[in-house]
């Protein structure tokens, strides 16, 4: 099964996905993506520029060392909350600059997208 | 946009090859992606929400043609999130003189075409060589005030503040920084310190090209089970830090804010 094979199982999960890319972070690049309409790559370049800064906050040291007291644990899951859409971000725990970036417009479709884009980043 | 070229070299000439093996792997597979776009069912004030929302999130210059399920047709040229010309069927493309009047002739005349209309199908090509970027043309905005519906997507003009009000009393610590330095904070002591380490540490993206004036909100779930939240818009920014069943408080605050 090819990558846009499995991104399009993935957006099939939530019928409010309207968009499933997997990208690379440290390129700052969407690689590919399923889409119910075009996105133009301007959007797609913003997309993952986005996951790249919510990632630097999640990797900031005051978080390890502040809000977490020290303890491990890295953050590999982000939301970017729109007017209307909620983009939600997953970062591979293997690989850190692959991402998976799906946009939903419920908050009731995140959690089987959360653990379907995790799925589909153990196989990619 | 990065030069696919010029990623594939420099990867190969810096940590090897993990790029661009993943860059060859996908250039293997071929897809087609859609050049079409249908809109969910609605009514006509609905409908020309989602026409404008189009204008709204295009960027480089574009053609679209909409057809409604009632058999009329249009071609809006869009670029830099303004519609420039508007031509339905045979009607004359008029050249308003200014953005107001654009605005004004523009949404009379989509709301006329979506009238009756359930549903709207979009298509996309881009302008041809000739587009004149000088065209006055007006903004989704413009547009949404003209015809009398909700604004679209941008959130300007809502706050960070009326956000605060309506998630405070979730939080278990919040610290909101407004532009001229005042710092508001509450909840409890030692998050707060841990959420101004967190502000001072966290800086604007320098490549962030897109939307830098539109409020964002981040919302990062943390292993310990609490919610990160990072906000901001052009008068003040919002760290707080929430229990992670608030999250469904937060999303609707934040789509909601005034």
């Amino acid at each position: 099964m090819t990558v846009a094979d499995r991104l399009d199982r993935l957006r099939a999960v939530a019928d409010g996905c309207s968009l499933a890319a997997f990208g690379d972070l440290r390129t700052r690049l969407m690689l590919r993506v399923s889409s119910d309409h075009p996105w133009p790559q301007e959007r797609l370049d913003e997309l993952c520029t986005q996951a790249v800064r919510c990632f630097d906050r999640a990797d900031s040291s005051a978080i390890s060392s502040h809000l977490l007291g020290g303890a491990r644990g890295v953050v590999n899951e982000a939301l970017e909350l729109g007017d209307n859409e909620i983009k939600l971000f997953v970062r591979s725990d293997a690989d850190p600059s692959d991402v998976i970036c799906c946009v939903c417009h419920s908050l009731t479709d995140l959690p089987v997208l959360t653990n379907a884009a995790r799925d589909v980043m153990r196989d990619i | 946009m990065a030069n696919l070229a010029e990623v594939v070299n420099q990867n190969l000439q810096q940590d090897g090859s993990r790029v661009t093996l993943k860059l060859m792997r996908m250039a293997e597979e071929k897809v087609t992606l859609p050049r079409t776009r249908r809109s969910r069912p609605g009514d006509a004030a609905r409908l020309l929400v989602s026409v404008l929302r189009e204008v709204d999130e295009t960027v480089l210059p574009r053609q679209i043609t909409l057809a409604t399920d009632t058999g009329h047709r249009a071609e809006l040229t869009v670029s830099n999130r303004r519609l420039k010309a508007l031509a339905i069927g045979d009607m004359p493309c008029d050249e308003p003189s200014d953005p107001d009047s654009a605005a004004r002739l523009f949404a009379a005349r989509l709301a006329a075409l979506v009238e009756g209309a359930e549903r709207v199908t979009f298509s996309y090509a881009r302008c041809a060589a000739g587009f004149s970027q000088r065209t006055i043309g007006c903004s989704a905005r413009s547009l949404a005030a003209a015809a009398g519906v909700n604004p679209v997507t941008t959130g300007q003009g809502r706050t960070i503040e009326g956000f605060l009000g309506s998630i405070s009393a979730h939080c278990l610590a919040w610290i909101l920084t407004e532009q001229d330095g005042r710092l508001r904070r509450g909840g409890d002591p030692v998050r707060r310190e841990a959420l101004l380490a967190f502000r001072d540490e966290a800086r604007p993206d320098p490549q962030a090209r897109f939307d830098t004036r539109a409020a964002k909100c981040t919302v990062l779930p943390l292993p310990n089970g609490e919610l990160l939240v990072s906000a901001r818009d052009t008068s003040s920014t919002l760290q707080a830090l929430l229990p992670a069943q608030a999250l469904p408080e937060v999303v609707a605050a934040w789509q909601l804010r005034r």
